[in-house]
């Protein structure tokens, strides 16, 4: 211990200095997810209007998949970049589904009256589908291309130049 | 005993949990579900809180993952495979507990290693304080240790109890104590 | 006004402390009276300043200055004053302050204490206590300026972070904490400060174990405190949680402890010394290192306040401690070397060696588990976790075997033994511990853990009161006094090695109540209609009706639930969920029927919002929980005994004049203080504990 680990145990610590200076250049709260570049998990959800919709079902080339609620504050941030998403895309092409996070249809209905413009949301009772698609909370949206596997997932409010970027790559790789 | 305690060590880690703490697995009853679905959602990081396992939480998307759990239990899935449905969508992140597999191994490995480097330098270490030439730890339990003991050095001589008594329990501390209220008294 | 005083007083305390590094290393060195004398003055001086600073803020606090960045971001004149008063360490520059203060207390106790020792040590541990006040106070008078002014001055705040407001406990958690971190730089002066001077003799040792002692008691108090807090307050049913913050204060502790045992050895062969040195140094380095976890937040934590710069700073602030530190031990290294001899193999000695082997395992095990995740990412850009399941698989064996080993070592004479005193020590404690396995076993225990733990708790149980009957008769054949007064004989004639045993006691007790309320804990969660009835164990819980409560602060949802034992009415329990204005989510008051075999804990889940017609409820039976506070309160007693100076005359009045006669700043300081006192009482008191 004496003689030999004099030098050693100066050096012990810096491994683990350089380790934290390491943790300091990042940032805990970006979140990993297993399920991008994955097939998007099915479902079959009722709509806030009642109707039955399955992931197989839908026919357009890329869906934005929105978990939302309308008690949280950044989902107020980009619902206009989803109205316009509705707008400016075919449905064909397009289409932009919510999924109501720990919610109720009220609550939804209230936000979209409140907030104008409007997309169509499913209902997720017991949080499954969340759950499927490995949600930590909202929003976070998933782009899912034309075979039905999730091509991006973004965390936090979206906003326009983001959704379009997105949404066009998938489109133009759909179209070659 | 110090040859025994990492053996110990070793046996408690390496002992499958199911010996200690004494699993149960398949034909469940609801109350079964309901302790299997517990001991799994222990085991998963709720996604919401951090630092909170799915079954302490009590934030709503926790509680949901327990429903999930349990229903997946009931219709007959096991432990592992619930698991592995959760690390599918939220990564190995959500373990609470690292699947022992490549570079994981080494928060599981090293420990051991480390207890087991320093066992080994200080056994090494103990038998040369002890003097280089005497065997074993174990030989100084043989009763005729102290007289074939090397010889102490003066400090340590000076410091030998010199009390009859001090063999039958009094340790230095009492002794000085003694020695103080001899002092005192004089 | 409050909050130039208080910056100005932090820039004082800097200089203070510049000052005492100044004088006190270059008085060392050379030798020079006056300048030594500078150092102490300097030091007292800080401490001043500090306090100046601290009663500053508090005024600055209690009558609600938004003036003051810090006050506008922890301050609401909703909160209860006494909340008020404690958001000093609710925020990150507040808490810097707050610390730098105490550190600054123990400097000036450490001047006073040692004010006639004529060892040369006194100048060079005070200029490392001011170095290491350099750093923080640093940082007040910097990047962490808890004294900025906001423009314009707001109408009021947030309030302080509601988890941290929510539990009268956050007035003495914290502080305790603080008081065993900050308290761990003491030991850490006096071993810098005798590597500095050279001065590697026995008589830094005596006053660093001493000061380790007391800091090492407040750690305890502070990490049982913390457990108590997370239990009372989080509402999640447990009471550790392996939080990378947790295991930051629990780091120092296991260092500290390992030291408390290791230092005897030194103490009677003169050997270990660098490796004394080195656990000194890496306890308070792994205060730091605590600190800046919480500070930096690049791990996950609920404790975790995150800011910017202080990270980087705190990181170089280690490194320096660090390479500095174990250079210095490098340089003295010719005068550490010391022959180690030992007369047996089996003997008290190995036993504290062997005890310092498992104990730096441990530390190295939650060290790395705490940053495995961070290693994983680095090697491989993949997250993983490192949780309770994990922890608790790698503590519980080590922890064993330090119980066992806590039976051991008192029971082994020093330098060594025969195979016959060995028989006759160890005969009495080993049938105990067989004989309360084999008990409960027939009771019908089957679990390996806590069996193992019931044997090894009767063993060193047996061992303990095997050491207290002995001293009792011994003492009783020397001065004949009767039993009852020969045993309080021992507690404050030889209060180390007998308050040790106590704080050994307070840890069997804790050890117990971990291994069973570890594995006999269970709960159910129910969803109840008004009037339903769950039963879990021996409990009956009724749902009556939720209430609401508009308070000041927050909005309170709570539920009236009656409560039986067997037969016994346990009176109306009120689970809550508290809303506070700041907070998404609610934070949860659980409900907990405290007893000493077991506690009923319940948490209101969620409830029917729209008539209160129904409720969900968790309910967890907790057994033997209670005896881990027990156990806490013993070790505390115990430490205490330990540190009680025998017959030594109180120093109060003394410093009070000494403090007096070198108190260039004693009028301000009054002054602020009638501030405070006047800015209480404008606040309301309308503060009662909600649900009583």
């Amino acid at each position: 211990m004496k003689r030999f680990g004099r030098w050693l145990i100066p050096i012990l610590p810096i491994p683990v200095l350089a380790l934290l200076a390491f943790g300091l250049t990042r940032d805990v709260q970006v979140l990993p997810s297993a399920i991008v570049g994955e097939a998007a998990p099915e479902f079959r959800l009722e709509t806030m209007a009642g109707d039955s919709l399955t992931l197989a079902g839908l026919d357009a080339q890329v869906v934005v998949l929105n978990f939302w609620a309308s008690w949280c504050i950044p989902c107020r941030q980009e619902h206009p970049a989803l109205v316009r998403a509705t707008e400016v895309y075919d449905d064909s092409d397009v289409r932009v589904l919510g999924v109501l996070y720990q919610d109720t249809p009220e609550g939804a209905e209230r936000f979209m009256r409140r907030f104008g413009g409007e997309w169509e949301t499913v209902l997720d009772p017991g949080t499954r589908t969340a759950i499927d698609f490995g949600v930590y909370g909202v929003p976070e949206t998933f782009f899912i291309d034309s075979d039905r596997r999730i091509a991006y997932k973004h965390i936090g409010p979206l906003n326009w130049e983001i959704l379009q970027t997105k949404v066009d790559s998938l489109l133009s790789v759909g179209g070659a | 005993m110090r040859r025994l305690a990492p053996l110990v060590f070793l046996l408690l880690i390496l002992a499958p949990e199911s010996v200690l703490a004494g699993t149960q697995e398949e034909g469940m009853s609801a109350a079964e579900v309901d302790q299997l679905s517990a001991e799994v959602a222990a085991q998963l990081r709720c996604p919401v809180c951090r630092n909170q396992s799915v079954l302490e939480s009590s934030s709503g998307l926790a509680r949901e993952m327990q429903s999930v759990i349990r229903d997946r239990l009931a219709s007959g899935e096991t432990p592992e495979e619930v698991r592995a449905y959760f690390v599918g969508r939220y990564g190995d992140w959500i373990l609470l507990k690292p699947e022992p597999k490549g570079i994981n191994l080494l928060v599981y490995l090293l420990p051991a290693a480390a207890l087991l480097f320093g066992g080994v330098l200080l056994y090494y270490r103990i038998r040369r304080w002890t003097g280089a030439a005497a065997p074993g730890p174990e030989a100084s339990l043989a009763p005729e240790v102290p007289d074939a003991d090397p010889a102490p050095t003066e400090e340590a001589r000076a410091a030998e109890p010199t009390s009859p008594d001090a063999d039958g329990g009094l340790s230095e501390e009492e002794e000085e104590w003694i020695r103080q209220q001899i002092g005192s008294l004089g | 006004m409050l909050s130039t005083l208080g910056y100005a007083s932090v820039i004082a305390a800097l200089l203070g402390a510049v000052i005492t590094t100044l004088t006190g290393l270059i008085g060392g060195f050379k030798n020079r009276p006056v300048l030594i004398d500078a150092s102490r003055r300097a030091t007292y001086f800080t401490f001043v300043a500090m306090t100046t600073a601290i009663v500053a803020m508090e005024a600055a606090l209690l009558t609600h200055d938004f003036s003051v960045e810090y006050v506008s971001r922890v301050g609401s004149r909703e909160t209860p004053s006494y909340y008020t008063a404690i958001s000093l360490w609710s925020s990150l520059d507040g808490s810097i302050l707050f610390w730098g203060w105490i550190l600054s207390g123990y400097a000036a106790l450490v001047a006073f204490v040692r004010r006639r020792e004529t060892d040369g040590l006194t100048p060079f541990v005070l200029g490392t206590l001011g170095f290491v006040g350099i750093f923080f106070f640093g940082l007040l008078a910097g990047p962490a300026n808890p004294f900025g002014l906001i423009v314009p001055t707001p109408e009021n705040g947030p309030g302080p972070n509601p988890l941290l407001q929510n539990h009268p406990l956050m007035g003495l958690h914290p502080p305790l904490l603080y008081l065993g971190f900050v308290g761990l730089s003491v030991p850490f002066a006096f071993a810098i400060g005798a590597l500095l001077s050279g001065n590697l003799e026995a008589t830094w040792l005596r006053d660093a174990r001493r000061w380790m002692i007391a800091a090492w008691a407040f750690l305890s108090l502070g990490v049982i405190g913390g457990a108590w807090w997370s239990y009372e307050v989080l509402g999640w049913g447990g009471y550790w949680a392996w939080d990378p913050v947790e295991n930051a204060s629990f780091l120092p502790w296991l260092t500290a402890t390992a030291f408390l045992h290791s230092v005897m050895v030194q103490e009677r062969r003169g050997m270990l010394k660098t490796w004394n040195l080195t656990l000194i140094i890496g306890t308070f380095i792994l205060t730091l290192f605590g600190t800046f976890l919480t500070r930096s937040g690049i791990l996950d934590s609920v404790h975790a306040f995150t800011e910017g710069v202080i990270g980087p700073l705190f990181l170089g602030f280690i490194a320096l401690l660090t390479l500095g530190s174990f250079v210095l031990i490098a340089w003295r290294s010719d005068r550490l070397h010391a022959p180690g001899t030992l007369d047996g193999a089996v003997s008290r000695e190995s036993a504290f060696i062997l005890n310092n082997l498992i104990f730096v395992a441990l530390t190295f095990t939650v060290l790395l588990g705490t940053v495995f995740p961070l290693i994983v990412e680095w090697a491989r850009n993949e997250r993983i976790s490192v949780g309770p399941p994990y922890f608790d698989m790698v503590f519980t064996p080590l922890a064993l075997l330090l119980l066992f080993l806590m039976g051991v070592g008192p029971a082994l004479p020093w330098r060594r033994t025969t195979a016959e005193k060995l028989k006759r020590s160890f005969w009495l404690p080993t049938g105990v511990g067989v004989a309360v396995v084999a008990v409960i076993f027939l009771l019908g225990v089957r679990r390996v853990y806590p069996l193992v733990t019931f044997g090894f708790a009767g063993f060193v149980f047996a061992t303990i009161v095997e050491e207290f009957r002995k001293g009792v008769s011994a003492r009783r054949r020397i001065s004949g006094r009767p039993p009852a007064l020969a045993f309080l004989d021992l507690l404050t004639r030889n209060g180390r090695r007998y308050g040790g045993y106590v704080v050994h006691t307070g840890i069997v007790v804790i050890a117990v109540g971990l291994a069973i309320s570890g594995s006999w804990k269970f709960e159910r969660e129910v969803t109840l209609r008004q009037g339903e009835q769950l039963e879990i164990g021996a409990y009956r819980v009724q749902f009556d009706e939720i209430f609401t409560r508009d308070e000041a602060q927050r909005f309170v949802v709570g539920g009236n639930f009656q409560a039986w034992r067997g037969d016994r009415f346990l009176g109306v329990q009120q689970p809550r969920l508290n809303y506070y204005p700041t907070s998404q989510q609610p934070i949860a008051t659980p409900a907990v029927e405290t007893s000493l075999s077991k506690d009923l804990y319940l948490t209101l889940m969620a409830f029917d919002s729209e008539k209160g017609e129904h409720a969900t409820v968790r309910a967890i039976v907790n057994p033997a929980v209670a005896w881990l506070w027990i156990g806490g309160l013993i070790v505390g007693i115990g430490a205490l005994i330990a540190i009680w100076p025998h017959g030594r005359p109180a120093y109060l009045p003394e410093l009070a004049a000494d403090l007096a006669g070198s108190a260039p700043m004693a009028d301000s300081l009054a002054t602020a203080a009638s501030e405070a006192q006047r800015g209480e009482e404008a606040v309301t008191v309308g503060w009662e504990e909600p649900g009583s």
